[in-house]
């Protein structure tokens, strides 16, 4: 249905993160979390509510400002001070539960916006991008439609659309699918799945096991603000080794 | 019979008629709209000041706030109208026209700042959010994706920001006005008082009813509009400019 897997992505991320430790006030939601992935590789997490899946994504572009350990894109310690973090963020795509598209833009600006006014791309150039990422999403016919007329699976397809007009070295998706009916998860599942076999690097928060299993080359389970578990996918879903892991799995699946 | 000619005069309305259209409306117009410009501009500047993180921008619009919706709108006029070129200061020369339009409109910023503080913290914090992770600067994000929404749900509060100046356009007579610049009230007043008859105020009330009333109406047809939601969005679609070649998707 798309055709992202016939355009394989050229440059990828490789994500080193160390001692990791991020605290609201007094509480420490992440409490050293170490964790690499590869260029190309599509590590799942998964865990109960309240673990720090979302606080982790949202570190690795320090859409939170941890408070302790590095994450090292590419070579360089994004916790630095000194990076320009807007470059960062210009190459990490990120893809929110709640779609948060700018619903007084139709798609088309929702996903040349980035372009036109982060990269500086001019309209014509912008555009046809965007109709092209459109298209790899399935919805090239919808480019003038508002946010509003769309459904909620169509509407995350064009708010995937918008961060890979980017031409992002990595992904990180927080929960995508959570917030859809269960008949629109699968185009969203579809056109994710496509983006992982084509090669992008990508970190992925999931209550989708089914996914995790079929796509992740790494499932890492997280519970109280550590990594209690990683591994392959057969591992960690039909060999857990620790009690809560087991738990966990018994109440998802 | 007496209250009707005292209030209903129909040829003392008919003799301040055409000196309330030509010079009195236009004067009144001048002020309020003079006002309401300098009011947006400055009143943005402010309410991004006021929502700003850093306590040196924060501060300072949280004062002005504070300090302009906190007095009375004559006090204020005075202050500056007559305050500034008192102490020496004509920044805007030495009418006292231009003070008038200068001080309703730091006054109506006041309100509008804090108009447009409300609309943008109502935007959803995803909406800043997906900007940044475009990687937008902070401010840019505001520009493009925030106030924007932050508009469209400010444009009922901001029109009845707009009546509230025209009412209030009718203290800055006290500055002391030439005849030319008289607006709507004090034309009306001053046939008022020579005439020894109430109807030229009369008139000049009609006048401001004229122009407020159907804004009221618009903000009440304005409020309807964005209750009712999704509609809103759904009416605003701009038509398929250049519509877009459906391809199959398969
Ligand atoms: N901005 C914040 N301020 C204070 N506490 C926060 C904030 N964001 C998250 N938390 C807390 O941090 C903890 C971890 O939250 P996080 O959203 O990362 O969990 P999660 O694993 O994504 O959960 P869920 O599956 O429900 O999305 C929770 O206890 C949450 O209440
Ligand atoms: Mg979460």
């Amino acid at each position: 249905m798309t055709n992202l897997d016939e355009t394989a992505i050229a440059v990828t991320s490789s994500v080193e993160i160390r001692g990791l430790r991020k605290s609201f006030g007094h509480v420490e939601v992440l409490r050293g979390i170490d964790l690499t992935v590869s260029n190309g590789e599509v590590v799942c997490v998964i865990g109960p509510s309240g673990s720090g899946k979302t606080t982790l994504v949202r570190c690795i572009n320090r859409m939170e400002e941890p408070t302790g350990g590095s994450i090292v894109i590419d070579g360089v310690d994004i916790t630095d001070r000194k990076v320009d973090i807007n470059a960062v963020r210009s190459r990490v795509g990120m893809v929110f539960q709640s779609f948060n598209l700018f619903p007084h833009m139709n798609a088309l600006a929702n996903v040349s916006v980035g372009l036109r006014k982060v990269k500086k791309v001019p309209k014509a150039e912008a555009e046809r991008i965007a109709l092209d990422r459109l298209a790899a999403v399935g919805l090239r016919d919808k480019a003038r439609a508002r946010p509003s007329q769309l459904s909620g699976g169509q509407q995350q397809r064009v708010a995937i659309a918008r961060a890979l007009a980017m031409d992002p070295t990595l992904m990180l998706f927080d929960e995508a699918t959570s917030a859809l009916d269960p008949e629109l998860v699968k185009g969203v599942l579809n056109v994710m799945t496509d983006l992982a076999r084509a090669g992008m690097t990508m970190v992925v928060v999931t209550h989708e096991m089914g996914f995790a299993q079929r796509v992740a080359d790494r499932v890492v389970f997280m519970d109280k603000g550590v990594i209690v578990e990683a591994g392959p996918p057969e591992q960690i879903f039909e060999h857990p080794q620790t009690p809560r892991l087991q738990s966990f799995l018994a109440q998802v699946l | 019979m007496q209250i009707l000619h005292t209030f209903l005069d129909w040829h003392q309305m008919r003799a301040v008629l055409p000196e309330l259209i030509a010079t009195g409306l236009l004067n009144t117009l001048i002020l309020a709209a003079g006002a309401t410009v300098i009011g947006l501009v400055v009143g943005i500047v402010l309410a991004l000041g006021a929502l700003s993180r850093h306590r040196v921008l924060r501060y300072p619009s949280m004062v002005y706030l504070d300090l302009f919706r906190g007095l009375p709108v004559v006090l204020t006029i005075f202050l500056l109208g007559q305050g500034l070129p008192f102490a020496g200061f004509h920044p805007l020369g030495y009418g006292s026209y231009p003070y008038g339009i200068a001080a309703l409109g730091l006054i109506s910023a006041a309100y509008i700042a804090e108009i447009f503080r409300s609309g943008i913290q109502a935007v959803p914090p995803g909406q800043l959010e997906a900007a940044r992770a475009l990687g937008m600067p902070h401010l840019r994000a505001m520009r493009i994706v925030v106030v924007p929404q932050g508009i469209r749900n400010v444009l009922p509060a901001l029109t009845n920001q707009f009546i509230g100046t025209i009412k209030d356009s009718s203290l800055v007579y006290l500055l002391g006005f030439t005849i030319s610049q008289r607006e709507l009230y004090r034309i009306g007043q001053d046939a008022a008082q020579q005439t020894g008859n109430l109807s030229p105020l009369v008139a000049a009330g009609v006048m401001y009813l004229v122009l407020t009333v159907p804004l009221t109406h618009l903000v009440n047809h304005l409020d309807r509009r964005l209750k009712s939601g999704p509609k809103l969005t759904a009416a605003a679609v701009e038509p398929e400019a250049a519509p877009v070649p459906a391809v199959s998707a398969s």
